[in-house]
């Protein structure tokens, strides 16, 4: 695995490279071996809509120097995450998030892998949304399955999207557990 | 009816129907249509984004069809990186992985695609497409059942790939014929399309999938929203602004 650094900025986390999916619609930002690459954003919700023929995320991302950047997450179709219950208001403008983004050769710009809002109230957990890459039966599912709790908020018979609870905790705990930024939700943690 | 939202770049939302095959004719049940009954919905299997496509283990390109295969660029020649709401085509429409649902008339049998709102209104022993009609994404369908096979074949077709996001190139001259059928004792629907090109390829071949029976599914609306071309910079504040006006 290579890992590497995008920019020398707290914002965007850090960005490294897994295993490439050739099938899916859009143009991922490949490294050198052809693999695809990842970042992980900080930032805070501009807005949230599922639409076709991709879900929209777009996160403001603002770096040491104050200057905002906005960041276009996509998901899944709306038809298919409407069907597995998602809907816009599970996400409001100015959630405080942190992004886990499938890039792709566009910077500011990817799909979404994982989502993690923060509560406004410190006692209540965090949601984490999974999505891209881990969908089914995988081991980074499996890893979080056994360790959090579902939100009970999405039917996750189709295998393709889930949300867990993360409670302070438990999140010092995946933190721990599995090192770098989200590593939790990828498939070789630093 | 499908709906097509162009958010970007374009200031003003534009609604369009991509397509709008009308039936007129009432559903027939199951029993009453040809050999078997087909009407209803079908799905890719649970977990499963992409279905699986079985390919020929190898493509008997031409000269000229390995030269555009090589020549294939996804960034190029897949219109959905310009477009996200670029209309679906034949036969790429097939090995999508969303829902589609049959419905049987007594005239006609209608397969209606989630992905892309795609209807296509196919008359059962209809007459081929005249020499001059336009070419088209779907092409000109006809239909007919050999005994309890549905075989629809078509031509006319715009050309371009076989599967989206992947370099088999079709022609403007190519057939399909789609052939669908039950296993003994199954509900879901076994696809085979036999592709004849001899543009592209020195022989014709086929390829297929499985279609689940999901009969708790539906093929729900699509409306389509362009979040913007892939391929160059795009402005996402106004995209975020047009986005919230959305409800």
């Amino acid at each position: 695995m290579t890992t590497f650094r995008l920019r020398s900025s707290l914002t965007v986390l850090a960005a490294w490279s897994l295993g490439a999916s050739a099938h899916h619609a859009f143009d991922p930002l490949l490294d050198a071996e052809g693999e695809q690459t990842f970042a992980v954003i900080d930032g805070s919700v501009r807005v949230f809509r599922i639409v076709n023929p991709h879900g929209a995320l777009i996160v403001n991302v603002t770096d040491e120097s104050g200057a905002t950047t906005p960041w276009l997450i996509e998901l899944n179709p709306a038809t298919q995450l409407a069907r597995e219950g998602w809907t816009n208001d599970m996400v409001d403008a100015e959630d405080r998030v942190t992004v886990a983004v499938a890039l792709s050769r566009q910077h500011n710009r990817g799909r979404l892998r994982a989502l993690l809002v923060h509560p406004d109230d410190a006692e209540a957990p965090a949601r984490l949304l999974v999505s891209y890459g881990i969908r089914g039966d995988t081991p980074v599912m499996r890893r979080l399955q056994e360790r959090l709790p579902g939100c009970g908020i999405l039917n996750e018979e189709y295998g393709r999207t889930a949300c867990f609870l993360v409670d302070a905790a438990a999140l010092r705990d995946l933190e721990q557990e599995f090192a770098g930024p989200m590593g939790y939700v990828m498939d070789n943690p630093e | 009816m499908d709906k097509r939202f162009r958010l970007f770049p374009a200031s003003v939302a534009v609604l369009a129907v991509v397509s709008c095959a009308q039936d007129q004719s009432q559903p027939v049940s199951n029993s009453a249509a040809g050999a078997v009954g087909f009407s209803g919905v079908y799905a890719p299997a649970p977990f499963v984004a992409r279905p699986e496509v079985f390919e020929p283990q190898r493509y008997p390109f031409t000269d000229a069809g390995r030269e555009k295969h090589a020549a294939f660029d996804v960034l190029v020649d897949n219109p959905r990186i310009q477009d996200d709401c670029a209309r679906e085509t034949m036969p790429g429409v097939l090995w999508l992985g969303a829902p589609m649902e049959i419905t049987q008339h007594e005239d006609r049998v209608v397969l209606r695609f989630e992905r892309g709102g795609v209807t296509r209104s196919v008359p059962i022993d209809g007459t081929p497409a005249a020499s001059d009609e336009p070419h088209s994404e779907l092409g000109h369908s006809i239909a007919h059942w050999d005994g309890e096979t549905l075989t629809i074949e078509t031509a006319h077709l715009l050309g371009g790939t076989i599967i989206n996001n992947q370099g088999y190139p079709l022609s403007r001259d190519a057939r399909l014929t789609e052939r669908y059928w039950r296993e003994p004792g199954e509900l879901d629907l076994q696809l085979e399309v036999r592709i004849d090109d001899p543009v592209n390829y020195t022989e014709p071949f086929t390829l297929g999938r499985v279609w689940v029976w999901a009969p708790e599914e539906q093929v729900r609306e699509w409306e389509c929203v362009d979040l913007g071309s892939r391929e160059t910079e795009i402005d996402i504040d106004e995209l975020a602004r047009q986005l919230e006006q959305l409800e």
